[in-house]
C-alpha cells in the first residue's frame, strides 16, 4: 500500500506517509533514465547558451559587422565562422537561440495556460459547453501547425510578438485536449465525490483535487510543446514571417544563407545543427519526464 | 499467363513513354528557367522588367538598342529629325508581317502611337512622347512625327518595349492584354502565370533567324533551385538576379556564364518630406557616412560598381567629382551637429523582400554603418506587392530600391525630378534647378553641352541627396555550352535570343 500511496491521487497528509523511502527525487529518477539524461543536458546547455545570448554577453556583439573578415570559416577568432557581413556566428546562435527560446517559452506557457483552462472547463462541466468548446478546438487542430501559424502571421503582420501569437493559436487546442481527458474521469472519483459531499465548492474541486492529478501529464506535455514550438518557429522564420534581419533566429540564419551553403557550409551547419539537438534535446527530456512520471510506464 | 499479360503491359507501357519522350523533343526548343513570371501581356502597360523579359520576344519597336546601346534599326530601317527638330520622319521596314498574317504599315504605327497617348490607355511611358503633337502617313512605308518642342531623347526613348508596335485591328477591336499579335521573332502559343509560357518561332520573321523551334520559359522561383536545374541540364538558358547564386557559376565548366553590367541602380530612397529628413545636412550626413563600395562587397559579394545617379557609360560622372563618395564619418557628425541631431533619430527604412534579393542585405548594411552617427535604421520588410503599394503612394521615410535606367539621361529621370512627374511624390523632393536642368536637357541637341548640363544635374543631386544612390549591379544570363549566338544587351533586353542556336 505504502509504495503505491505516492501515486495515489492526493491523499490526505495524515496518512504520513514516508516519501523518502518509497521512491528517490524526482531529479535522480530522471537522471536513471538515459534519454532523459541526455535531453536535461542538452537542453540545460541551450538554456544556458541562450540566456547568456539574451543579455548580449556574447563573443562579439550580435550586430556587429567585421567588413574584413567577411565569410571567415572557423577559426579560434570566430569559433562558428563569420556571414556575409562579417558577423560571428556563434554569437549569432546564441542570440538566435535566445529568441527562439523566448518565443517558444512565452507561447507555450500561454497556450497550456489556456488551453488547460479551456479543458478543464469543458470536461468539469460537460454537456453542450464542452461540445462547443471542443468543437472548435477540433477545428483549429485539423490544420497543419505550420500552415495555421503561417495564416495567423499573414493577418497580423511579421514580427516576434506575432509569432508569440501564431504559435499560441496553434498549440492551445493540443493543451485542452491533454487537460479535458484527465477531468472526465476525475470529476467522478470518489475522492472529488467525497468532497463534493463535505460541500467543497466547483473551484475548490478544480483546484485542490482535480489539477494536482494532472499535473504530470501537463509537464509532459509542455516539454514536447517546447520542442514543436522551436520547429515551428524556426520555421516561420526561415519563410521570413518570424524574427526579422538584422536579428538573428536559427531559422532566419538557414534562409539568408541558403545560398552561401557551397562557398561558406559553416553558416547552414550550425543552426542546422543547433535546431536539431535542441528539439531532441526537448524531444528526449519529454520522453523521459513520462518514464519517471507516468506511472503505468514504470519499467521497475 | 497472367506474367505474360503483365509482360505485354510493361513492354507496351515503355514503348508509351519513349514515344513521349521522342515526341517532346521533337523540335528543337530552347528551355529558358527565370524566377519571376510576367505579370501581363499588354505591352504598352507593362513596367515590371519580368512582363518587358517576354514581350520583347513578341514585339517590336520601331528602334532598337544594340550590346553598345547604340540604336539600330528593326521596324523602322531609317530615321531624320527635320532641320527646325520639329518633325521625324521614320521609313518603316518592307515586307513585314504580324503575327496573324496581315501586313505591317504606317498605319499600325500610329494606331500604336495613338493608343500610347491616350491617357484612357494608362500607358507606363506616356510622359517621353508627349511632344509628339500629331502623326501623318505620306505612304505606307513612312511615317512622319510633328512635335511641339524639339525633343531629342524622343528617338531613344521609342527603342523600348513601351513603345512597340502592335496591330490596328487588334487595337481597334480586340484587347491587346489577352490577344498577342506582334511581329516579332517569336509566337506566343500559351502563357500559364507563374508556370510555364510556350512560344514558337516565327518563320516569317524579317531578320536572321530564329534558329530554335520555339522557346519554353519555365518560372522557377527559387534562383538556387534555377542553378541546380542549370548543373543537371534540365534546362538550357536561365536568367538570375542574385549575385550570390550567380557567381557559383564562375567556375562551372558546362555552363556560360555572362555578366552584363545593368542601367538600374540600387538607391536608398530618403524622402525628404518626412522629418528629420526635410534637413538638408541631415541627408548630407547619411550620405557622407556610408561605405558604398563595402555595401557592393558585403550585401553583394563584390558584384557590382559604385554609382552617381547616371548609370550610362556616355554620361556617368567618375566618382570623385561628387559629393562625398568617400565615407567621411567626422564630416558627417558635423553635419548631424549643424543640423541639431547628434543625438542621432530613427529612421524606418522598408524593403521588398527578395526584390532585388540583396534588399535586406543593403539595408543590413546601411543600419550598421548609420550606427556610427546615432542613427537607428528599423528595418521594415515588406513583400513585394505591398512594398509597390506604398512605393507608389510616397508611403515612406526611406527605401531600398531597384529603379531602372535608360540610356538617355532625360527618360531616366523624367518621372522624378520635374515639377508635376508621375513619381514626384515618391522621389519626395524637388528644386528648381533641378526642374531647370531637365528641362534645358530635354532640348538640347549638342552633346558637348547636353554633357554639361547632365554633370550639372548629378553634382546638383548628389548635393542636396534627395536619394543616396549606392551601386548598380550585373544582371546575369547562363546557359549550356552547347548554347550558341548569345549575347547579352546592356539594358537586359532578350531580343536577340532570336540569334540563339542549340546544338542537340
Amino acid at each position: 500500500m505504502t509504495t503505491k500511496s505516492s501515486n495515489m491521487p492526493h491523499l490526505p497528509k495524515t496518512l504520513d506517509t514516508e516519501p523518502e523511502r518509497q521512491a528517490p527525487s524526482f531529479v535522480i529518477r530522471l537522471l536513471r533514465d538515459r534519454s532523459g539524461t541526455v535531453g536535461l543536458i542538452l537542453v540545460v546547455f541551450f538554456t544556458i547558451i541562450s540566456l547568456l545570448g539574451l543579455f548580449e554577453i556574447t563573443r562579439y556583439p550580435v550586430l556587429e559587422q567585421h567588413p574584413i573578415d567577411r565569410l571567415q570559416a572557423p577559426s579560434l577568432d570566430y569559433w562558428f565562422g563569420t556571414d556575409q557581413f562579417g558577423r560571428d556566428t556563434f554569437s549569432r546562435i546564441m542570440k538566435g537561440g535566445a529568441n527562439s527560446l523566448q518565443v517558444s517559452v512565452i507561447s507555450v506557457s500561454v497556450s497550456t495556460l489556456i488551453g488547460t483552462v479551456i479543458g478543464i472547463f469543458a470536461g468539469y462541466v460537460g454537456g453542450i459547453v464542452d461540445t462547443i468548446l471542443m468543437r472548435i478546438m477540433d477545428i483549429l487542430f485539423a490544420f497543419p501547425s505550420l500552415l495555421l501559424a503561417l495564416l495567423v502571421v499573414t493577418i497580423i503582420g511579421a514580427g516576434l510578438s506575432s509569432t508569440v501569437l501564431a504559435i499560441t493559436v496553434v498549440y492551445t487546442p493540443i493543451f485542452a485536449r491533454v487537460a479535458r481527458g484527465p477531468v472526465l474521469s476525475l470529476k467522478n472519483a470518489e475522492f472529488v465525490t467525497a468532497a463534493r459531499c463535505l460541500g467543497a465548492k466547483d473551484w475548490r474541486i478544480i483546484a485542490h483535487h482535480i489539477f494536482p492529478n494532472m499535473r504530470t501529464v501537463l509537464i509532459v506535455q509542455v516539454t514536447l510543446a517546447l520542442s514543436w514550438a522551436l520547429i515551428t518557429e524556426a520555421g516561420l522564420s526561415f519563410l521570413g514571417l518570424g524574427t526579422q534581419p538584422p536579428d538573428a533566429s536559427w531559422g532566419l540564419m538557414l534562409s539568408a544563407n541558403r545560398g552561401l551553403a557551397e562557398i561558406a557550409p559553416w553558416l547552414i551547419l550550425f543552426p542546422a545543427l543547433s535546431i536539431m539537438l535542441m528539439v531532441l534535446g526537448f524531444n528526449l527530456l519529454g520522453d523521459g519526464l513520462r518514464d519517471v512520471l507516468d506511472p503505468y510506464l514504470k519499467s521497475e | 499467363m497472367l506474367q505474360k499479360k503483365i509482360f505485354k503491359l510493361v513492354l507496351f507501357l515503355l514503348l508509351l513513354i519513349m514515344s513521349t519522350s521522342i515526341l517532346a523533343q521533337d523540335g528543337n526548343i530552347l528551355v529558358v528557367a527565370r524566377a519571376v513570371d510576367a505579370t501581363g501581356l499588354d505591352p504598352h502597360t507593362q513596367t515590371t522588367f519580368a512582363s518587358l523579359r517576354l514581350l520583347e520576344l513578341i514585339y517590336e519597336p520601331l528602334v532598337v538598342t544594340d550590346s553598345d546601346l547604340n540604336l539600330q534599326p528593326a521596324l523602322a530601317t531609317g530615321w531624320e529629325f527635320s532641320d527646325d527638330g520639329m518633325t521625324l520622319t521614320f521609313t518603316l521596314r518592307e515586307g513585314v508581317k504580324f503575327h496573324d498574317g496581315s501586313d505591317f504599315t504606317a498605319e499600325d504605327v500610329i494606331a500604336s502611337f495613338t493608343r500610347i497617348l491616350d491617357e484612357e490607355t494608362a500607358s507606363a511611358a506616356r510622359t517621353n512622347y508627349l511632344s509628339i503633337d500629331s502623326m501623318e502617313a505620306p505612304d505606307d512605308l513612312t511615317v512622319v512625327f510633328n512635335l511641339n518642342t524639339p525633343d531629342v531623347p524622343l528617338l531613344s526613348a521609342m527603342a523600348s518595349t513601351n513603345a512597340v508596335v502592335l496591330s490596328a485591328d487588334v487595337i481597334a477591336s480586340e484587347d491587346p492584354s489577352l490577344v498577342t499579335v506582334g511581329t516579332g521573332p517569336f509566337k506566343l502559343e500559351s502563357w500559364t502565370p507563374d508556370e510555364n509560357t510556350m512560344l514558337s518561332a516565327n518563320t516569317d520573321w524579317w531578320g536572321d533567324g530564329p534558329f530554335v523551334d520555339g522557346i519554353e520559359i519555365r518560372i522557377i522561383p527559387d534562383e538556387a533551385s534555377i542553378l541546380a536545374a542549370l548543373r543537371a541540364g534540365t534546362v538550357d538558358f536561365a536568367l538570375l538576379n542574385d549575385p550570390l547564386v550567380a557567381t557559383l557559376l564562375v567556375d562551372d565548366s558546362d555552363v556560360v556564364l555572362h555578366r552584363t553590367p545593368t542601367l538600374s541602380y540600387n538607391v536608398l530612397q530618403l524622402r525628404a518630406a518626412v522629418e528629420p529628413l526635410d534637413k538638408l545636412e541631415v541627408r548630407q550626413a547619411i550620405s557622407c557616412a556610408l561605405n558604398r563600395q563595402e555595401i557592393v562587397d558585403s550585401a553583394a559579394l563584390g558584384e557590382g560598381r559604385v554609382t552617381g545617379p547616371l548609370t550610362m557609360a556616355s554620361y556617368a560622372l567618375p566618382t570623385d567629382e561628387l559629393f562625398c563618395y568617400e565615407q567621411d564619418i567626422d564630416r558627417a557628425n558635423e553635419l548631424m551637429a549643424e543640423a541639431g541631431l547628434e543625438d542621432g533619430f530613427t529612421l524606418e527604412v522598408m524593403v521588398a523582400n527578395s526584390e532585388p534579393p540583396v534588399a535586406t542585405s543593403i539595408a543590413q548594411v546601411v543600419a550598421s554603418q548609420l550606427e556610427a552617427i546615432n542613427i537607428t535604421v528599423e528595418i521594415v520588410p515588406l513583400d513585394i506587392s505591398t512594398y509597390v503599394d506604398r512605393w507608389l503612394n510616397a508611403d515612406f521615410a526611406g527605401a531600398v530600391a531597384l529603379n531602372g535606367g535608360r540610356i538617355d539621361p532625360y527618360t531616366m529621370y523624367s518621372r522624378y525630378w520635374q515639377y508635376d512627374a508621375r513619381f514626384q511624390d515618391t522621389a519626395g523632393y524637388i528644386d528648381d534647378t533641378l526642374d531647370d536642368l531637365m528641362q534645358r536637357g530635354q532640348v538640347e541637341t549638342d552633346f558637348e553641352t547636353r554633357f554639361e548640363i547632365f554633370r550639372e544635374l548629378q553634382v546638383h543631386l548628389t548635393e542636396t541627396n534627395p536619394w543616396i544612390w549606392l551601386y548598380a549591379g550585373f544582371s546575369y544570363t547562363a546557359h549550356q555550352s552547347n548554347v550558341s549566338g548569345w549575347e547579352p544587351a546592356a539594358n537586359d533586353s532578350l531580343y536577340y535570343m532570336s540569334s540563339i542556336s542549340v546544338e542537340r
